[in-house]
């Protein structure tokens, strides 16, 4: 199992579309240190800080939060087309040829698909941060009078992204085993948010504890948020039953379904 | 025992609103081992769905398959004494020849140097580095190949494997499917591509519509068809074929010969009824029946087999 894993996120890894992702992110990368850069002094009172990179204050905003929102997409995108491009490709039936136990070529693939959605976002994000925090250090407030959890509350953001952009990705390479095609996965998921729960909040305001964003971002914080009555652990085993639902699904279907 | 059996084998595929069609009618077929075997059929017969049942990727809807005494569920202890090519292959667009099989052969940590032997084998040694969307059809065809003799198998299954060749690379392929076939292993070929089958197996099958029609040496088989027809040459040909026809002989002219309706132990009526008119024979020979012939006999002109 361990091989068919390390040979699925060497695939992965391989793939235009992941190299693609990570050139775009390290532009990204080097354009928003740029941008701090460019747009900081030490000697303003706002000059950038440590908080603008990440920060434990419920009402603060910070770069980590909105660049986590954007991998959330990156994460779907990845997870769906390992599996879509599989199909697209026709590789499916050179592979079970080579190994006929499909659950594990099922499972290798979900697990593939998490670790590098997962892997990616603490990879990128530590390459985020380092990059700010050295504008933080030349050309900002500086790196002194660091609080004291502040690098343990940073891996903590950084260990709960990497897990809910695993979540992301195994999800919808679920969704692109069962619709066989990576624009199908990635559409149902977004049209799944955008349409069918935007109708469902007008509908059934009461349900919000039940909605993917809110459970998301829960999770993500690690706390509770304002507008969802549901702890962060809480958040978590909603999206995990929700994952047990499609993963299962995707499971059977892989096992059951005839390769023409 | 036999490398391959397959026993009463049916396979019904279910379209969008429940149509049935039916690929497989209770197939039977034992496949020994040595050699090269030919899986004959038209277009439609059922080839490719047993291919794809004996090798777990189809669920058949009755019967049973053994691939080396492994059936569906025990294929993984198997599947490394097998290489196979189902249809023409498919591999990942984006990345080179090489570079898919590396994936491919480190499910089995397989050497890469085995990798490059195979490429090198099937004539794509020199672009084992390009990308497989540049591949020609015929050169995709060569990496399936490469990738089903990675493994070193014991036992080839190839789903027309000469498809997409030009003529050099269909005798390139046939003379390295002979040499496996003589080193011991088991080549199961299948093919519409009759002379073909012809030339480089020591048994084949034949299957129509879902079902195995005939299967033995390809001598017998070839034998099955013959013994229908005498070829006869002889001046004058209008008197001779007049003379033949007056005797009761069933016979019709063919450009330069006639054909005579007799098995050949009967040649030597035609003979006898010839000279008795004076009239002597300048040829006389039984019509040579080739696969195509009994193969269009055996499954009623079903198809459309190139030669």
């Amino acid at each position: 199992m361990i091989r068919s894993v390390v040979t699925e996120v060497r695939r992965a890894l391989a793939r235009r579309l992941v190299r693609v992702v990570v050139l775009v992110a390290l532009a990204g990368i080097v354009l928003a240190a740029a941008i701090a850069f460019a747009n900081s002094s030490p000697d303003e009172v706002d000059a950038f800080s440590l908080d603008d990179i990440w920060t434990s204050d419920a009402d603060g905003e910070y770069v980590l939060g909105g660049t986590a929102s954007l991998f959330l997409f990156l994460a779907l995108l990845v997870g769906a087309s390992l599996v879509g491009a599989e199909y697209k490709a026709g590789t499916v039936t050179t592979l079970l040829t080579w190994e006929p136990r499909r659950l594990r070529v099922i499972g290798s693939k979900l697990v593939a698909a998490g670790l590098v959605a997962g892997g990616l976002f603490v990879v990128l994000q530590l390459l985020l941060v380092l990059a700010l925090a050295f504008v933080v250090g030349v050309r900002g407030a500086g790196l002194e009078n660091v609080p004291d959890d502040y690098y343990r509350g940073l891996a903590g953001f950084l260990g709960r992204g990497a897990l809910i952009m695993a979540w992301c990705a195994v999800l919808a390479a679920g969704i692109a085993t069962l619709g066989r095609n990576t624009t199908a996965a990635f559409g149902a998921v977004v049209a799944y948010v955008v349409v069918v729960e935007s109708i469902l909040r007008v509908l059934r305001p009461g349900w919000e504890a039940w909605y993917l964003p809110e459970n998301v971002f829960t999770a993500l914080e690690g706390r509770r948020l304002e507008e969802v009555a549901r702890s962060a652990p809480g958040s978590a085993l909603v999206l995990l039953g929700y994952l047990a639902v499609v993963v299962t699904g995707a499971v059977v279907v892989f096992a059951r379904r005839d390769v023409t | 025992m036999p490398v391959i059996e397959v026993a009463g084998l049916r396979k019904e595929y279910r379209g969008p609103f429940g149509r049935r069609t039916r690929a497989l009618a209770g197939l039977d077929l034992s496949v020994p081992a040595g050699g090269v075997f030919g899986f004959l059929g038209p277009n439609g017969s059922g080839k490719t769905t047993t291919i794809r049942c004996l090798l777990g990727l189809v669920r058949p809807s009755g019967g049973a398959t053994r691939l080396l005494g492994a059936g569906p569920d025990g294929l993984a202890a198997v599947a490394r004494r097998v290489g196979s090519m189902v249809e023409t292959p498919q591999f990942f667009p984006n990345f080179s020849g090489r570079r898919n099989l590396e994936l491919l052969a480190r499910l089995d940590r397989i050497d890469t140097h085995r990798i490059d032997d195979a490429l090198e084998l099937v004539g794509l040694g020199a672009r084992a580095r390009s990308p497989f969307r540049t591949y020609s059809l015929g050169m995709k065809q060569r990496l399936g190949l490469a990738a089903a003799l990675v493994k070193d198998p014991e036992v080839l299954i190839l789903d027309e494997p000469a498809n997409g060749l030009d003529p050099a690379g269909i005798k390139e392929i046939r003379d390295l499917v002979r040499r496996l076939g003589s080193e011991g292993r088991t080549v199961f070929v299948s093919s519409h591509l009759l002379g073909e089958v012809q030339q480089m197996c020591d048994r084949v099958a034949i299957v129509a519509g879902g079902r195995l029609v005939t299967e033995g040496p390809v001598g017998e088989v070839l034998a099955r068809g013959r013994g229908k027809r005498l070829i006869v040459k002889a001046q004058p040909l209008d008197g001779a074929l007049a003379t033949l026809r007056a005797a009761h002989v069933p016979a019709a002219a063919d450009g330069d010969r006639i054909l005579v309706e007799l098995a050949p132990d009967e040649a030597a009526r035609v003979t006898r009824v010839l000279a008795d008119s004076r009239i002597y024979v300048s040829e006389l020979r039984p019509e040579e029946v080739d696969l195509e012939t009994v193969f269009l006999e055996l499954t009623g002109g079903e198809g459309a087999p190139s030669t």
